[in-house]
Formats: C-alpha cells, sequence, structure tokens
C-alpha cells in the first residue's frame, strides 16, 4: 500500500517541473514567433492601415512593451491564481473561451476513442486468433490503409458520399450525434489500423508466454484463453497508446474540426495563432499541456491495476 | 467456408453502397418547402456575430442594426436613419433630422437622446477592434467637440476644423444605431443582444455556430419576406460547397463566401445561381521600394506592363474579377474606369534599363490568407514566369497573414501579393495612406512612394471642403496612380451571391446580400 502511495505521490510532484516547464515554453512560442501582436490586431479587418503611433500606443496597452522577464512573472503570477489572461481578438477571458470549446471537443474526443475501441481492440484480437490466416491478412491490410489515408482526404470522402449524395449525414455543425459519426471516423480511422496491429502484435506476444501454455495443458478452450489470459495481458502498449491518444485529440484535431465546421479546442487555436492571440495560445498549451500531463498520470495508474510487477514496485 | 460468406457480405455491402451513392446523385434534391415560413439557411466562413465586445455585435450585413446613413442603389451616401442633413458653410456643424416613428427592436424609440447616447459609446470604445472595421471615433468623425440633441427630432454634430465629407465617413459601419438599453455606454459592452431598427432580430447565436434572425414584423419599412433566417459558421470553402450541393443550406455570403473555382463548378449544376455585384476589395502586387530593384519605379511600371491581367482573371478567377489599372476601387463614388496596359515590349526595355541585362533573385510573398480564399499560388505561379521575362527571378514563399506583416516590418520582401478593402466612401484614406510619404501603408510596405505632385494634391485636399473639388482632386490622383503607380493594382473582386434555385431574389450589394428580399421559389 505505501509502495502504491510513494508511487503515487512522484509522479504527481514530476507534474510540477513540467507544468513550469510547459508555461516557460507557452511563454517563449510567444516571444519567438513572428510579427507583432499589436500590428496584427490593429489589422484584424484586413483594412486599417495603422500608423506607428497607433502600433506604440496598443502594445503599451496589451503590456508588450514592459521587460520579458516582468511579462513572464506577471503571466505567471496570474495563472497561479487560475486567471488566463483575456484574449486579445474577443477581449472575453481565455478560460471562458476554452470551456465553451471544450464540451465539443470532449465529445469528439469520446466519440472517437469509443469508436476506435469497440472496433480496434476485438479486430486486433481476432487478427491475433487467426493469426496468419487469410482473414488475419484482409485486416492487416486493412489496418495498413487506415493507417496511411489522411484523415483530411477521408473526411472529404465522406462528405462527398453521406452528405453530397446520399443526403444521410450533415456535412458541419454541432449538435446531435449525427453531427459527430464521419468527423470521428475520419479522426479515428489512422488510430484504429495502429491499434488494431498493436493489439494483435501485444496479444501475439502473450500467447507465447508460458502460462498460456499451461492454460493449454489444462485443457482450456483457446478464445477462453485468450479471453481470461491474454487480453487483460496484452492491454498495457494498447491503454499507453489511447491514453496519449486521447490527449492527442484534445489538442490536435484542429484540420478535422476545421473541415466539419466543429467549433472545437483545435479550431480555437489555429484562429489564435492566425490571429497572433499570444495569451490564446498560451492558455491553450498550458490547458492542453495539463490535460496530457492528466492523462498519462491515468495511464500510469491503469498500469498499477494491470500490472502487479509495477505494483510492487518490479519485485 | 466462413470466410468465403464474410467476404461475399462485404462484396454485397460495397455495391449497394455504390447502387445508393449512383441513384442518390441521379435524383438531386428539388423538393420545395410547402411552407413560406420555413427557415432559410445560409453559410459564411466566419462568425457574423462576434458579440458583445465588438462594436458592432454583428455584421451589418443581417441587417439587425441600420446605421444613421447607409449606401444607396447608386453606391452614394443615402438617408436611412437620418432623413436628412444639412451644414453651416465652412463645414464645421451639421444638423441631421432623423426618422420619425421607428422603435429598437426591444421597444425603445429611436430619435436624438438614442442618438446621442450611441455618440457617448463611440468616445468610449475608441479605438475598438473589430472583424468587420476597428471603430474609432477619431478616424471617422475627426475633431469632433460635441454631439447635442436639437428640437424637432434632431442632432447637432460640432467639429473644431471643417469636415466637408462626413456623409462618406459615416456611411454604414461609421454609424450604427443600437438601442441605449442594450449596451453600458461608459464601457461600450453590449449587456444584451444587439437590439438595433433593422429588419432582423437576432432570436438565438452560439458562439462560432450560428445566428438565427428573425423577421421584425414591426419594420418601419418593407418587410423582410422570410421569417427566419439562420446563418451558419462554416469556415472551409470546401464545406460549404458541400453543404450547398447536400441541400442543407441555400446561400452562402459574406467575403470569400466561395472560391470563384468552386463557384464555377458549382453553377454547372443547374440547381444553383450565382449573381454577381461589385465589391469593395482589389487584388494587388506590393513592391518593397526601399530596396533594389524595385527602389526604381521604372521597375514597378515595368512589372504592371508585363502582368496579363485579362489571362489571370479569366483562367484564375474564372471571370469573377475585373482587370483594372486603377489603384482606388471601382466601388468608389469617385473612381473611374482607368483599363490596365499591357505592353511587354516596353515593360522589357524598362526592366533592361534598370537591371542592365543583369538577373535578380528576389522574394515574392504569398499570404496564407489569399490560398484559402482565392486562387492565389496558381495566380502568383503565373507572375513568377513573367517575372523571369524580365529578368526577375522569384522566390515564392507562403506565409500566414501575420508573418507576411512582419516581413513587411523588416522589409524582408520584395514583392507581396495581397488586398485591399475601402475603409470607408471617403478615398482621401487611401490615397493618403499610400501616396503621402509618410502614409502608413506606404511605411509599413516600405514602398518608398513619393510624388511630388501627389503630395502637393494630399496637401491641398485637407483645405478643400467642396465635394465637386475634391472630386477633382481625386481624379487627377488616380491617372497619378495610373502613370506612377504606389502598388500595382490587378484585378478588382467581385461580390459573389452563390445560392439554390429554390430561393429567389437573391442578390449581391456591397456588403453581403439582398437579405430581406430573399425568399423561397414557390411551387
Amino acid at each position: 500500500m505505501n509502495d502504491i502511495l510513494f508511487y503515487l505521490v512522484k509522479k504527481l510532484l514530476m507534474i510540477i517541473p513540467v507544468l513550469l516547464g510547459i508555461t516557460i515554453a507557452a511563454f517563449i512560442l510567444g516571444i519567438i514567433s513572428p510579427s507583432d501582436p499589436a500590428a496584427v490586431l490593429l489589422n484584424m479587418d484586413g483594412v486599417s492601415t495603422p500608423s506607428a503611433q497607433e502600433i506604440a500606443n496598443k502594445r503599451h496597452e496589451m503590456g508588450l512593451d514592459r521587460p520579458l522577464i516582468v511579462q513572464y512573472l506577471s503571466w505567471l503570477l496570474q495563472i497561479l491564481h487560475g486567471d488566463l489572461g483575456i484574449s486579445y481578438i474577443t477581449q472575453r477571458p481565455i478560460w471562458d473561451e476554452l470551456m465553451l470549446r471544450l464540451p465539443v471537443t470532449i465529445s469528439l474526443a469520446s466519440c472517437t476513442l469509443l469508436l476506435v475501441i469497440v472496433t480496434a481492440i476485438p479486430l486486433g484480437v481476432f487478427m491475433a486468433y487467426k493469426n496468419n490466416s487469410r482473414s488475419d491478412f484482409v485486416l492487416r491490410t486493412a489496418a495498413l490503409i487506415f493507417t496511411s489515408v489522411p484523415a483530411f482526404w477521408l473526411a472529404i470522402l465522406f462528405m462527398w458520399i453521406f452528405s453530397e449524395e446520399l443526403h444521410l449525414l450533415p456535412t458541419s455543425g454541432y449538435g446531435t450525434l449525427a453531427h459527430l459519426i464521419m468527423p470521428s471516423v475520419a479522426l479515428g480511422a489512422g488510430t484504429i489500423g495502429i491499434l488494431m496491429r498493436l493489439q494483435r502484435a501485444a496479444l501475439l506476444e502473450v500467447l507465447e508466454q508460458h502460462f498460456i501454455l499451461t492454460a493449454k495443458a489444462k485443457g482450456m478452450p483457446f478464445p477462453m484463453i485468450i479471453w481470461k489470459h491474454g487480453l487483460l495481458n496484452s492491454l498495457i502498449p494498447v491503454i499507453t497508446l489511447l491514453g496519449n491518444y486521447f490527449g492527442a485529440i484534445i489538442s490536435g484535431s484542429a484540420v478535422i474540426e476545421s473541415i466539419f465546421s466543429l467549433p472545437g479546442l483545435g479550431s480555437y487555436v489555429l484562429e489564435a495563432i492566425r490571429g497572433r492571440d499570444y495569451p490564446a495560445i498560451q492558455g491553450y498549451v498550458i490547458f492542453t499541456g495539463l490535460v496530457f500531463v492528466l492523462f498519462n498520470l491515468l495511464v500510469d495508474i491503469s498500469y498499477l491495476l494491470l500490472n502487479p510487477k509495477i505494483r510492487l514496485g518490479g519485485k | 467456408m466462413r470466410n468465403y460468406y464474410l467476404y461475399k457480405t462485404a462484396l454485397r455491402l460495397l455495391i449497394t453502397l455504390s447502387i445508393m451513392v449512383s441513384l442518390a446523385g441521379c435524383s438531386g434534391n428539388t423538393e420545395q418547402p410547402n411552407d413560406p415560413d420555413q427557415e432559410i439557411v445560409l453559410a459564411a466562413a466566419r462568425d457574423l456575430t462576434p458579440g458583445d465586445k465588438d462594436p458592432y455585435y454583428t455584421s451589418s450585413i443581417l441587417q439587425v442594426w441600420e446605421p444613421l446613413v447607409g449606401i444607396g442603389e447608386d453606391g452614394r451616401p443615402a438617408p436611412k436613419l437620418a432623413k436628412a442633413w444639412e451644414h453651416s458653410p465652412d463645414y464645421t456643424e451639421w444638423i441631421f433630422e432623423l426618422a420619425e416613428g421607428i422603435k429598437f427592436h426591444d421597444g425603445t424609440p429611436f430619435n436624438a437622446a438614442a442618438v446621442v447616447k450611441n455618440f457617448e459609446r463611440y468616445r468610449n470604445i475608441t479605438p475598438r477592434v473589430s472583424p468587420f472595421y476597428l471603430f474609432d471615433i477619431n478616424k471617422i468623425y475627426p475633431n469632433l467637440k460635441k454631439v447635442e440633441e436639437r428640437e424637432g427630432n434632431k442632432v447637432k454634430l460640432t467639429f473644431s476644423q471643417p469636415f466637408s465629407t462626413l456623409i462618406y465617413s459615416m456611411t454604414n459601419f461609421g454609424s450604427p444605431m443600437f438601442s441605449p438599453y442594450c449596451f453600458d455606454s461608459r464601457t461600450g459592452d453590449f449587456t444584451a443582444v444587439a437590439s438595433g431598427t433593422g429588419p432582423f432580430k437576432i432570436i438565438a447565436h452560439v458562439t462560432k455556430q450560428y445566428t438565427l434572425l428573425e423577421r421584425n414584423d414591426e419594420y418601419y419599412g418593407v418587410r423582410a419576406k422570410a421569417k427566419r433566417i439562420r446563418i451558419k459558421n462554416i469556415p472551409n470553402a470546401e464545406t460549404r460547397y458541400s453543404a450547398l450541393k447536400a441541400g442543407e443550406i441555400m446561400g452562402v455570403l459574406d467575403i470569400g463566401s466561395l472560391t470563384p473555382a468552386l463557384t464555377s463548378e458549382l453553377v454547372k449544376d443547374n440547381r444553383f445561381a450565382v449573381a454577381i455585384g461589385k465589391s469593395t476589395i482589389t487584388h494587388y502586387l506590393f513592391c518593397n521600394g526601399e530596396k533594389a530593384p524595385f527602389n526604381d519605379p521604372r521597375m514597378i511600371r515595368a512589372v504592371s506592363l508585363m502582368i496579363n491581367r485579362e489571362i489571370l482573371v479569366k483562367n484564375f478567377f474564372h471571370g469573377y474579377a475585373i482587370p483594372t489599372g486603377n489603384f482606388l476601387n471601382g466601388a468608389s463614388p469617385f473612381s473611374k474606369e482607368i483599363k490596365p496596359r499591357r505592353n511587354v515590349e516596353e515593360a522589357k526595355e524598362l526592366a533592361n534599363a534598370v537591371l542592365k541585362g543583369q538577373k535578380v533573385n528576389i522574394t515574392f510573398l504569398l499570404p496564407q490568407y489569399g490560398i484559402d480564399r482565392y486562387p492565389y499560388k496558381e495566380i502568383t505561379e503565373f507572375i513568377q514566369a513573367e517575372l523571369k521575362e524580365l529578368g526577375l527571378n522569384a522566390s515564392i514563399v507562403i506565409m500566414d497573414w501575420a508573418a507576411v506583416q512582419d516581413a513587411r516590418a523588416t522589409g524582408n520582401y520584395d514583392i507581396i501579393i495581397g488586398t485591399q478593402g475601402l475603409p470607408n466612401f471617403e478615398p482621401a484614406i487611401v490615397f493618403k495612406n499610400y501616396m503621402k510619404r509618410t502614409g502608413s501603408a506606404n511605411m509599413q510596405y516600405r514602398l518608398g512612394y513619393s510624388n511630388d505632385e501627389a503630395e502637393q494634391l494630399l496637401d491641398q485636399l485637407d483645405a478643400t471642403l467642396e465635394i465637386a473639388d475634391r472630386a477633382k482632386i481625386y481624379d487627377r490622383l488616380q491617372d497619378i496612380s495610373a502613370e506612377s503607380p504606389p502598388c500595382i493594382p490587378l484585378f478588382a473582386d467581385m461580390n459573389l451571391a452563390v445560392h439554390s434555385q429554390k430561393i429567389q431574389n437573391y442578390e449581391p450589394l456591397l456588403y453581403g446580400i439582398t437579405l430581406d428580399k430573399i425568399e423561397w421559389v414557390k411551387r
């Protein structure tokens, strides 16, 4: 029990320097990016041509003329008070902006993850079960195709078939489950392919172990061996991938969100990057960094549950 | 055996899907709605309702709010909420007579007190950025001293300096009127949904998703035809195209609504149509005049003479643009037609005189927005080939707009392709920005533009009050900009109103479309 507690405390303490590193990286990103946010903001309408004095005034108003270290420390202090700042473009609190978009991204990520889990893991297990058969070959090829096809291409293809031609699914928007079907499949296809192969390989490796041989020798039916002894032991690499993948969707589904007009975090940060809305970009980096760290922690905790070796400190 | 059935089932599914796709493709979606009040769904590339922090809350094209001075059918300033105006002989005092019997959507009467409150707000929000137009009272109403209510539902504006072109400056986005109860005049932020006087009111808005408009049945003018219009936000052009084809949306509006290529493709299908109108946007080449080879004005002229604008418009814009040699956009009431001149021999002679037979490497910047909205990539490559004949080896560099601005500020470029819109109907601003030695665009783009006559005329403009006299100066400035261009005009954009044939009266306006006139085609 003490070992588990020590493991968790160690993992939690490691989060502090990681988060501090994220804030520094996010701040530096803002500094090294080309262009002046004040000039970009004043030219947001694409029509105005602000004078040098107007740009200087705006820089002052935005606090960009202060020394960098002062800017960083005041920003860090603000974050420690739970305030991510105000967006240059919308003039609204960044936290509110993120919370407005988070449900969309969470819905998309959850649907995609669910789709990946319910398709890739059973198919991976089936491939291992039918190892080197014709079915295995067909599914391996399918997995390779899924992995190779770019998500945006699939998105366009789906839109053509299911929206333009069949009028079955909406091209864009958010609100119902129907709006999430095409984005989830397009976003998840690549990972389904990877996970199918990973699950297959992990299970095949486990099936080589002595305890499987023992189970076979005891006369246990093969499907039962896979279900009771193989699957659980093969899940660690799969869960690692899924944990990171969920974080990756939350932070990086910008292209799919943009194609299907899903107003999620990805499209928000794309807009912020275009408008050099540094507080928004920095807020996003910190937020998604935190999500990644938390998911890694959850994955680590799942290791504790799944793998007794880790639970027992490798003994 | 089991595998055989599996493959057979998969094959059946595939064939069924193919047949369904083919049949659906043949049938089309030609049904008309039974209910004329059924909601009409349109789409725009951006969220047209930025909300409470925006100076306008929503774009003028949604016809929720109206200005004091609008735009007439002839493209000139026209009475809207101000039905008439007069000015003192020295143009320092202006009196606006307001239209009577008008109410805001929240029931508040539109009167002189409301106008004064709105001007109070203008002062307190200045300057406030917006995706539409930056609002700065000091630019729209320079030297404004006082705004007072006058008897007989009138408002008086007093300026410390004469301002003869006030009416041109305050059109549309220059004088939006909102109910004093929907904003906090101290902060300028909206405290409730914007309540204007327009033919539509906002009944729902979900950020980055849609704005739902409902007809204002109390409207003082001709009531809108459609009862409800939903404006969806679909940022991707290909998705807007698919949504039109799928019958999810009936039309597109706002800038970059559909690229010329997609428009051309869509109208091949007789279920769709396009109506074209003037746009305030012109496409230009901006040359870095602070370094060789464009520090010699002859090189800029050479490039202008070399470019085949007709081909650019015909091949890449599918005819949806107008080749122009005029720096001033055609939507300006002071603009005149200046046809672009093309003379390859003269261009080569000029280039040769500057380069003396040498080949020069130059950097040609292409902003990403030009690829998203226009066929800039193809156009840039075409121009690159033309420049080669002049001895200019151009390397095309694609950058996002913010990075282009940075390259512009540091002078790290030779040519930029881009757009410039008319900030308002008073062209003095664009002329000064580009043609004055200290003009903001001249300095920002490092155009290095210097023309003594233009400088003199622009100084003269400050002391010229009569519109007819100013028009003569604008006329001459256009000629100067054609002979010795501060930047190279390529073609004027067109406002493309692409729509389904299921709706009618979908016509383009200078800003937006005839939203109040559109309706379902009757069966």
